[in-house]
């Protein structure tokens, strides 16, 4: 029984139940972090926002519930319409017949509550930015955000103004930036598509799994 | 290719014809079942389909050379610029068909780097600032 325990729980939690004396309790969190090390001054040459490793047969249990977790939050990915300038109009393109966000299962939904990404289309005012933050606070985790065109990456043709955000990224944390003044609804579609690649890649349950 | 393959008969029709395997790897690679003719593979061996029974927006494709298995390989920016105009549609004409002419200042094709650390886009600024902050670590003078 203790076997298969250890064999199923994670190493912190192997390390409360029954080892045996001669088994390094710590050995798989020692392992991991010595391999979580990043070394900024010499980044890999690789693409850094690769998936967490599974360790054990639990956590890959664990991950498999994450690949179906990801996967039914990144087919179905409601966005809020935030719509602030010209941007918005290419948002609305992209919802259209021709580049169907429907097809990707992304329905655009007027009430942050049943919204999971908040796209900021337009110039994010200084008005407007405490506004912006409580619909943000209002979204359910897990919530993602796309800033889209100039004025909401960094200011834009605004970034000037006495009266405009600097970046929307300023007031929320932003996912992905989509440049362009303003983007085409194909660009806010290649956006939607990285996106779904960043959901996929995430492993929400695994690292909680690992928490506790 | 023959057979109205847009109906769901001719679809089954193509089905039962064609071999297994080929069936199993668009499958596979295209996550569709789809049954088109090879126009052309481009430079990164990228390999693009056209049925057009199949109506106007469905009836091209392409297969990606690194499918999307392991989440972050294939991208639509992997379509070099050549392509892209057969691909949305803005010619009828593939590079097969119709060589692009060749200027000196065509560059080779680079895919979406944002993805690789080294590669991506990091802004900098190359002007001098227009505001001094003022750090509140520092005596006041």
């Amino acid at each position: 029984m203790s076997v298969i325990l250890r064999r199923i729980l994670p190493p912190a939690v192997r390390s409360l139940s029954s080892v045996p004396s001669n088994v390094d309790p710590n050995a798989g969190s020692l392992a991991r972090s010595s391999r979580a090390k990043y070394d900024l001054d010499n980044p890999p040459d690789v693409i850094t926002r690769l998936p967490a490793q599974a360790n054990s047969a639990g956590e890959y249990a664990i991950t498999s519930i994450d690949h179906l977790f990801n996967w039914a939050r990144k087919s179905s990915l409601w966005p809020l319409t935030f719509g602030l300038a010209c941007c918005a109009v290419e948002m609305m393109h992209s919802a259209a017949a021709r580049y169907d966000f429907d097809k990707f299962g992304i329905v655009f939904r007027a009430s942050p509550r049943q919204a999971d990404v908040l796209i900021v289309a337009g110039t994010l005012t200084n008005k407007m930015a405490p506004a912006m933050r409580r619909v943000y606070d209002q979204m359910p985790e897990p919530k993602w955000v796309i800033s889209m065109g100039s004025c909401a990456n960094g200011g834009g043709y605004y970034h000037y103004s006495y009266s405009v955000v600097r970046g929307c990224d300023r007031i929320v944390p932003v996912d992905i930036y989509v440049p362009g003044c303003p983007p085409t609804a194909e660009a806010l579609l290649y956006g939607f598509l990285q996106l779904q690649k960043k959901v996929q890649a995430e492993r929400r349950t695994l690292h909680y799994f690992r928490r506790v | 290719m023959a057979g109205n393959i847009g109906t769901f008969v001719g679809f089954f029709k193509k089905m039962a014809s064609a071999p297994l395997y080929y069936t199993v790897n668009k499958y596979v690679n295209c996550n569709e079942f789809r049954y088109g003719t090879l126009v052309g593979t481009d430079d990164n061996g990228n390999e693009y389909y056209e049925n057009n029974d199949y109506f106007l927006g469905r009836n091209r494709w392409i297969q990606y050379k690194n499918p999307n298995w392991f989440i972050l390989h294939s991208d639509a920016s992997d379509i070099p610029a050549e392509w892209h105009a057969w691909m949305h549609y803005m010619t009828d004409d593939t590079p097969i068909t119709k060589p692009p002419a060749e200027r000196k200042f065509h560059m080779e094709h680079r895919p979406n780097m944002s993805p690789i650390f080294k590669e991506r886009y990091t802004p900098s600024t190359t002007t001098k600032p227009k505001i001094q902050s003022w750090s509140p670590a520092q005596p006041k003078e």
